[in-house]
C-alpha cells in the first residue's frame, strides 16, 4: 500500500528537533534517554512497515486491495493475556500465581501458532 | 464468543462498555470525595480513606475511563472512516483490550486486602510511594495493575496504528483521512511513544518496593518524576485529541459545512502532539531539578496550535447553516469548556505563577476543565453523533439537550469555585479544612455541583435504555455524514461495507458525493430553463435533504 508513513517521519521529525532542543538547553541525560526511548518505540513500528512494505514510503493513492485474511476471533490472545496478567499478578503474591500464569503464556503462546498456521494454510488453499 | 471476538466494533463496543463501567466506579469515588469536603471538619471519611479515595478516582479516571475510551472510539471508527475491512493486528488489540481490562481489576483489588488500595495519588510519586512511606500489598497491586492498563493500552494502539498506515481504501491517502482518524492517529502516537516510560517507571517503582532503593538511592526521586510526566503530560494530550476529533466531526456535520483549514489542522496536530511530548517538566517547575526555562517555552508554545484549532472552529462555524442538535452543542461545549482550562494552562506554563498555584486547588480545577468540561463533554458529543452508527437508533434529543443543560450548570458549578479556593490557598489531597466561612461556602457549592453531574449521568442512562428500548430506527446516514462510516449501514456489518465505497477525493467523500449530485442537478435546471440541457434526477444515491428530527 503506498503511503502511510510519510506524515509519520515528518512527526519524527519535529520530535527529534525538539529532543535535539532539549539536549542542547538541558543537556540531561535522563531526559535525552527518555527522548530516545520514544523516538526508538515509534522509529521502530515505521521501520517494520516500511520492511514489510517498502511502498508505504512512496507518494500517492493507496492501490486496489487484494484478498485479506480476516481473523475472527483468537483464544490465543485472550489466553496470554489472562496469563500474562496472572504471572504479573504473582509478582506480589508469590509463586503459585508466578507458575500458573507462566505456563498459561505456554500454552496461549502453543494456541497462538496453532491459529498463525491455520491461517497461513488459509492463504496458501486461496 | 463475543469476548475473544476480533472485530474491531466489538472490541472497541467491549472497551467502550467497560470504561463506562469504571467512570461510574470513579464518578463514585468523587461523590464521596465531595462529601467528606462539603464542610470543612466532616467525617464522612478518615484521612487514610480519603488518600485511598482520591488515589483510586484519579487512577480510575485516567488510566481505566478517559484515555481508553479515546482508544475504544479510535478502534471502533479507525476502520469504519478509512474504509477498511477491519484491524491490522487484531489479536494484538484484543490481548491489549485484556491485558488492560485485567490490569483495572488488579488495580481496583487492593480494596480487598487489609491495607487497602494505592494511597500515593494517582502520580504515586517516589519516595512517598515506596514500601516504607505506603506500606502493604494495596501499593504494590496498584503499581502492578497500572502497569498492565498502560501495556494494554499500548498494544490497542499499535494496531491502531498499524491499521491506518496499512489499511486504509484505495484511494485514501493519508491527507484525506478524516478529522477524527487524524486525531486518534496523533493520539495514538503518543501512546506508543510516551507510554512506555511509565511502564519502566512501575516496573522500577515495583523493584524499590521490594527493596531495589533506586529512587531512593542512584537514581534519586526526580529522576521517577522525569520518567512519570514523560508519560504524564502526553496522557493529557491523548485524553484530548481523540475527543477534540469527535467534538470537530459533530460540528462540521452539523454545521453542514467541511471543516475550515483541513491542511493547517493537521500540520497543527502533528505539532501539537510533538510539542505535547516535550512539556512534561512544567509539572516539576518547584522541584528545582530541570531547567525551567526550556519548558515554559516549549508549554507557551502549545497556544499555536490551539489557536490553530479554534481558528478553524470559527471558520467552520462562519456561514455553516448549523441544525443545533445535541452532538453539535455538546461540541460547541467542548470547545467553550476547554478553553477555560486552556487558558488557565497558560498559568501554570510560567513558573513564577506555577510556583503560587502549585498543590492548589487551582490546579485540580484546570485540569478538571481540560478532561472532564472538556473531554468528556467532547466524549457525549461522539455519543450523540456515532450512537445511531453503533445501534441503529437515535437517542432522544430532548433528554440529550436536558441532559446538556444540567451537565454543564454542574460542571461549571464543581469546578469553577475550586479556581478561586485554589488562588485563596488552599491546598489538594487533604480531607479536613479550616473552617474558614468562603472556603465552607465554595466548597459546598462545589459538592452541589458535583451532585448535579451525578443526576446529569442518570438522565444520560435513562436516554440510552429508553433509545433501545423504544428505538427511533437511525437509517444509515441520519445526519447526513460527511465520511465513510455513514456509507455502510447501522450497526455496520461484519466486514464493514457491503456495497462499493464512493470514490474518495477527499475527507469527505459522502459530502463530494451530496455536492457533485447537487451541482449537477443545478446544471441541468439551468439548462432547462435554456432549453438546453437534459433532465438529470435531482436526487442523488445520497439524499441531500436533512432528515425529520424525532425527539
Amino acid at each position: 500500500m503506498r503511503g502511510g508513513v510519510r506524515p509519520i517521519l515528518i512527526w519524527l521529525a519535529i520530535l527529534f528537533s525538539s529532543a535535539t532542543l532539549n539536549a542542547i538547553w538541558t543537556g540531561d541525560l535522563v531526559q535525552i534517554g527518555m527522548f530516545v526511548i520514544a523516538l526508538g518505540t515509534v522509529g521502530s513500528l515505521v521501520i517494520g512497515v516500511i520492511v514489510a512494505n517498502p511502498d508505504a514510503l512512496r507518494r500517492g493513492e493507496p492501490g486496489p486491495r487484494g484478498p485479506e485474511v480476516v481473523v475472527r476471533r483468537s483464544f490465543a490472545a485472550f489466553f496470554l493475556a489472562l496469563g500474562f496478567a496472572v504471572f504479573v499478578f504473582g509478582w506480589t503474591f508469590g509463586r503459585f500465581p508466578l507458575l500458573v500464569g507462566g505456563g498459561m503464556m505456554i500454552a496461549g503462546i502453543g494456541r497462538l501458532v496453532g491459529e498463525w498456521r491455520a491461517q497461513r494454510q488459509a492463504v496458501r488453499a486461496r | 464468543m463475543r469476548f475473544i471476538s476480533t472485530d474491531h466494533k466489538r472490541i472497541g463496543i467491549n472497551l467502550v462498555i467497560a470504561s463506562l463501567g469504571w467512570f461510574l466506579v470513579g464518578g463514585v469515588f468523587a461523590l464521596l470525595m465531595r462529601a467528606q469536603l462539603s464542610g470543612p471538619s466532616n467525617h464522612v471519611l478518615s484521612n487514610a480513606s480519603y488518600d485511598e479515595v482520591f488515589t483510586m478516582h484519579g487512577s480510575t479516571m485516567i488510566y481505566l475511563f478517559v484515555t481508553p475510551m479515546a482508544l475504544a472510539m479510535g478502534t471502533y471508527l479507525i476502520p469504519l472512516q478509512i474504509g477498511a475491512r477491519g484491524l491490522a493486528a487484531p489479536r494484538l488489540a484484543l490481548a491489549g483490550f485484556w491485558v488492560w481490562m485485567f490490569g483495572g481489576l488488579i488495580m481496583q483489588s487492593g480494596w480487598f486486602v487489609y491495607s487497602g488500595p494505592g494511597q500515593a495519588g494517582w502520580t504515586a510519586f517516589a519516595p512517598l510511594s515506596n514500601s516504607t512511606y505506603t506500606p502493604g500489598y494495596g501499593q504494590d497491586l496498584w503499581t502492578l495493575g497500572v502497569l498492565l492498563a498502560v501495556l494494554g493500552m499500548i498494544f490497542i494502539a499499535v494496531s491502531l496504528a498499524l491499521t491506518i498506515m496499512r489499511r486504509r481504501a484505495p484511494g485514501m491517502t493519508m491527507m484525506r483521512m478524516p478529522i477524527f482518524t487524524w486525531t486518534a492517529l496523533v493520539a495514538v502516537l503518543l501512546v506508543i511513544g510516551a507510554f512506555p516510560m511509565l511502564v519502566i517507571a512501575m516496573s522500577l517503582l515495583f523493584a524499590d518496593r521490594l527493596g531495589a532503593h533506586i529512587f531512593t538511592g542512584f537514581a534519586g526521586s526526580i529522576t521517577y518524576q522525569d520518567l512519570f510526566w514523560f508519560f504524564g503530560h502526553p496522557v493529557v494530550y491523548v485524553m484530548f485529541f481523540p475527543y477534540l476529533g469527535a467534538a470537530a466531526e459533530a460540528v462540521a456535520v452539523n454545521a453542514q459545512k467541511r471543516w475550515f483549514g483541513y491542511t493547517a489542522f493537521v500540520a497543527s496536530m502533528l505539532a501539537f502532539s510533538v510539542l505535547s511530548m516535550s512539556v512534561w517538566g512544567h509539572h516539576m517547575f518547584v522541584t528545582d531539578g530541570l531547567t525551567n526555562e526550556y519548558f515554559a517555552f516549549t508549554s507557551t508554545l502549545l497556544l499555536v496550535p490551539a489557536g490553530i484549532e479554534y481558528f478553524d472552529l470559527v471558520g467552520t462555524l462562519i456561514r455553516g447553516r448549523i441544525i443545533p442538535r445535541t452532538a453539535f452543542l455538546f461540541g460547541l461545549g467542548f470547545f467553550i469548556q476547554f478553553l477555560i482550562g486552556g487558558l488557565t494552562g497558560i498559568f501554570t506554563a510560567s513558573p513564577v505563577l506555577d510556583y503560587n498555584v502549585y498543590g492548589s486547588y487551582f490546579i485540580v480545577a484546570h485540569f478538571h476543565y481540560t478532561l472532564f468540561a472538556g473531554s468528556v463533554f467532547g466524549f457525549f458529543a461522539g455519543v450523540y453523533h456515532w450512537f445511531p452508527k453503533l445501534t441503529g437508533a437515535k437517542l432522544r434529543e430532548g433528554l440529550g439537550k436536558v441532559h446538556l443543560v444540567v451537565i454543564a450548570v454542574g460542571t461549571n458549578l464543581t469546578f469553577m469555585p475550586m479556581f478561586f479556593l485554589g488562588a485563596d490557598g488552599m491546598p489538594r489531597r487533604v480531607a479536613n479544612y479550616p473552617a474558614n466561612p468562603e472556603w465552607g461556602t465554595l466548597n459546598a457549592l462545589s459538592t452541589a455541583g458535583s451532585g448535579i453531574v451525578a443526576i446529569a449521568m442518570l438522565i444520560f442512562m435513562a436516554n440510552v435504555v429508553i433509545s433501545l428500548r423504544h428505538r427511533i430506527p437511525a437509517g444509515d446516514d441520519p445526519w447526513l455524514g460527511h465520511t465513510l462510516e455513514w456509507a455502510t449501514s447501522s450497526p455496520p456489518p461484519p466486514l464493514n461495507f457491503v456495497a462499493p465505497l464512493p470514490p474518495i477525493r477527499s475527507y469527505a467523500p459522502l459530502l463530494d458525493l451530496r455536492e457533485a449530485v447537487a451541482a449537477q442537478a443545478e446544471r441541468a435546471a439551468v439548462g432547462l430553463a435554456s432549453g438546453t440541457g437534459a433532465a438529470v434526477p435531482a436526487q442523488g444515491p445520497i439524499s441531500d435533504t436533512p432528515p425529520v428530527e424525532k425527539t
